[in-house]
């Protein structure tokens, strides 16, 4: 067989396929028209499984007017020798407050049970300055002094003196604000040993008969964004009374057992002064007061300040 | 008005010498053109279609043809190329020829065997299969050209496409005759 043989050949292909040859017409592979509209459906769809997941997570706000108040007060020293004190419980009949006292002095051989009474709260927290031993005594249960070892590289176990290195698992994390620092004057034993304490309440909506003046003072004080609505979104509230110097929020990790919020203060006494911070707490998420401690890290000399510019609470629930 | 196929078969078979002069003036232009395009020629191609519808007349009946444009493109296209051979004139260049030789001597090798004529008729069925497997576009394309010897440029502006894509489409057909017929082991 060559090229020559197969022209002849060619004349014995069907006639089917030789006529069709001249009368066909070349079908275009055009689009069918169908298929734009089914495209465009299956965009919308492929759009919509997109991004509904994501609506879905916006959970709606939940009203639920609750106002819980707890006090901490922690007297720390570099040393960490910590001792418990109970202080006299007393409750009211709108709220009740738990207050512990931590106190310590600043000697290594021992410890002295230095309670710092708070009466309780009734209402929001108050900008009340730390009570002084010249108070009336309360019950006061001493607690064998625990020392706690912590070297400069802190045990991996140990809660870590900045919010950075805490992030394990982390979910989300919200920002603390900082608002108002305020000196009220209480006269204070300059031999004495500097106080800190942190006072944790949770904004948990308006009370009814709260109205948006005492709203807005709660915003100014606390500094709370304009556009952060209370009355819808529940929020952590943040008092620090302390006579440290350079006392500042460096962070905060949210978790089951509850909040623990970073201090940083520096080791030289000064006026009492409050400190107001606030953090928004996303919905679904439910702490209370009791939960709540401060870490305090008491450091020496500025440069060992730990310099976080926004602080943040890591929230891993 | 032309006639029908069928009335024109009946001229036919009625010896009627108006089968000749009808034929000729349905089917007249296309045999001339298949015509002209192997032998290079209007006057040549017009002799070559004059003997064509004589060889019809001469065969109808008894034959009768299911399809007479085909059967006169048959007669038309072996008398032009019987014409070229008896000329010595089919390697020499004339109309469409050398070309389509050309194109064809890559898929089919240049080998005669002693069993020729039973190569024909396996090579044959060969090839109607691999036509049958081919796309409708594909397989008109590679019929007008190498049945009807139409130009690339004359099968791009018959079905308005390129004249690239005519000879892609070619070269592509071309290659999985190759294929083919190895694979058949009809070479």
């Amino acid at each position: 067989m060559n090229a020559e043989n197969f022209m002849d050949l060619l004349n014995t292909l069907p006639d089917d396929m030789i006529v069709s040859a001249v009368h066909a017409e070349y079908q275009r592979r055009t689009l069918p028209v169908w298929l734009m509209p089914a495209a465009a459906a299956c965009l919308i769809i492929g759009i919509a499984v997109a991004v509904y997941p994501k609506l879905r997570m916006q959970k709606p706000p939940v009203a639920e007017p609750v106002i819980s108040v707890t006090e901490t007060t922690v007297a720390q020293m570099t040393t960490n020798i910590q001792t418990q004190t109970d202080a006299p419980e007393t409750k009211t009949t709108a709220q009740t407050a738990n207050t512990m006292t931590q106190a310590a002095t600043d000697s290594r051989t021992s410890a002295v049970t230095e309670p710092v009474t708070q009466p309780a709260e009734t209402e929001m927290p108050k900008t009340e300055p730390v009570t002084q031993p010249t108070t009336p005594e309360p019950h006061t249960e001493t607690v064998p002094p625990v020392v706690t070892t912590v070297p400069d590289n802190q045990d991996a176990t140990e809660p870590e003196s900045t919010h950075t290195e805490h992030q394990v698992e982390m979910v989300e994390a919200v920002q603390v604000w900082q608002g108002e620092m305020t000196r009220p004057e209480m006269a204070s034993d300059p031999e004495s040993e500097p106080q800190i304490r942190c006072i944790f309440s949770i904004f948990n909506r308006s009370e009814p008969d709260m109205d948006m003046n005492m709203i807005d003072d709660i915003k100014n004080q606390y500094g709370i964004p304009e556009n952060y609505d209370l009355t819808k979104n529940q929020c952590l509230l943040i008092r620090l009374e302390t006579e440290y110097a350079d006392t500042a929020v460096t962070g905060g990790t949210l978790t089951a057992d509850g909040l623990v919020l970073y201090v940083a203060c520096r080791n030289q006494k000064e006026p009492l002064t409050d400190i107001y911070c606030a953090a928004p707490l996303p919905e679904g998420i439910t702490v209370e007061p009791e939960n709540c401690r401060a870490e305090y890290q008491i450091y020496e000399n500025e440069s060992e300040k730990p310099k976080v510019k926004n602080p943040l609470i890591q929230i891993n629930v | 008005m032309p006639m029908k196929d069928r009335e024109l078969l009946d001229l036919f078979s009625e010896r009627s010498e108006r089968a000749i002069t009808e034929t000729q003036q349905k089917y007249g232009h296309l045999c001339t053109a298949l015509a002209e395009r192997i032998l290079g020629s209007r006057e040549d191609a017009e002799e070559c279609v004059n003997d064509a519808l004589l060889s019809a007349w001469n065969s109808i009946p008894p034959e009768c043809p299911r399809n007479l444009p085909a059967y006169l493109n048959v007669l038309t296209r072996n008398i032009a190329l019987n014409r070229l051979k008896a000329d010595n004139r089919f390697r020499r260049g004339c109309g469409q020829i050398p070309a389509v030789l050309d194109e064809l001597a890559e898929c089919i090798p240049a080998a005669e065997t002693v069993e020729a004529e039973y190569d024909r008729r396996s090579f044959l069925a060969a090839l109607e299969r691999f036509l049958d497997t081919l796309p409708r576009d594909t397989r008109v394309i590679f019929v007008r050209r190498y049945w009807y010897m139409n130009t690339c440029r004359e099968i791009a502006d018959a079905y308005q496409m390129s004249e690239s894509k005519v000879r892609v489409s070619l070269t592509r057909t071309r290659r999985k005759l190759k294929v083919f017929l190895e694979k058949e082991d009809a070479l």
